[in-house]
């Protein structure tokens, strides 16, 4: 049983072609897929695109939480007022942020937007950490989600200042 | 034989629909990898598992209509009858 045929370059009445003529070279691939072979070749890859869902949906299994474990991050000194500093906590894959909008005021959070893991910035007029890629914003004091395509708010890392120097004592991990 | 070709014509859209649903299912899929949500990223391969499902039930429904799969169903190509040499009556 075949399933393929061959594209005719004969008309009804057995005479060639004009385009035959004018292009007198013939390949394998002038082959038509039938209608048949279609479903079949979009059937394997339904099953190849199930696969690789069961594969990411196990990859996500597999992913850790990292919690974090106290850590002396920077001088509080070195934070200028209205401004951040940024680090990595609680891995070194995890971008995270320390706002400080006014002299007497610390809060740190992961940098990761809770939509898709881009990575916030912060802006100080509007007091809001921004996500760059589809304009999710978050409110600077608590991490809450304000506007935009977040659902979650983002990641709070807790602070603690001791001799001076600022320590990370947990929570950002996703 | 028109009807079979439009039976293997629909099948053929409806699992083009199923596939691109998947396709969707995927993306649903990466986005919970990104943001650790693991029942959306189970709830995503499920579905799109039973799609993939789905289509193999509808292509396994098109085998019996492929020319020639069954003993009394021969494609009209194959099926006129050879010419018999020197006539007969």
């Amino acid at each position: 049983m075949t399933l393929r045929r061959q594209v005719p370059d004969v008309d009804a009445e057995g005479r060639r072609e004009k385009w035959r003529e004018d292009f007198p070279y013939t390949a394998g691939g002038e082959e038509e897929v039938t209608r048949r072979e279609f479903v079949r070749y979009l059937t394997l890859a339904s099953g190849g695109i199930a696969a690789a869902s069961v594969g990411v949906a196990a990859l996500t299994q597999l992913r850790t939480q990292a919690e974090g474990e106290p850590t002396p991050v920077v001088a509080l000194d070195d934070i200028p007022v209205a401004g951040t500093y940024l680090f990595s906590y609680p891995t070194d894959q995890d971008p995270a942020i320390i706002i400080r909008p006014t002299a007497d005021e610390l809060y740190g959070f992961s940098q990761r937007c809770t939509h898709l893991a881009c990575v916030v910035y912060y802006e100080h007029d509007a007091s809001e950490l921004v996500c760059p890629c589809h304009g999710g914003h978050f409110d600077a004091r608590d991490g809450r989600n304000i506007a935009g395509p977040p659902d979650r708010p983002l990641n709070a890392i807790e602070l603690e200042v001791r001799d001076g120097v600022v320590w990370a004592l947990g929570g950002g991990g996703h | 034989m028109g009807q079979r070709r439009t039976i293997v014509l629909a099948v053929g859209v409806f699992v083009l629909v199923l596939f691109s649903l998947q396709l969707f299912l995927l993306m649903v899929g990466l986005e919970a990898l990104l943001t650790f949500d693991r029942p959306l990223a189970w709830a995503a391969a499920i579905t799109s598992a039973v799609l993939a499902l789905v289509s193999g039930l509808l292509y396994r429904y098109l085998r019996p209509l492929t020319p020639g799969a069954r003993p009394g169903m021969r494609d009209r190509r194959s099926s006129r009858r050879p010419s018999r040499v020197g006539g007969s009556r």
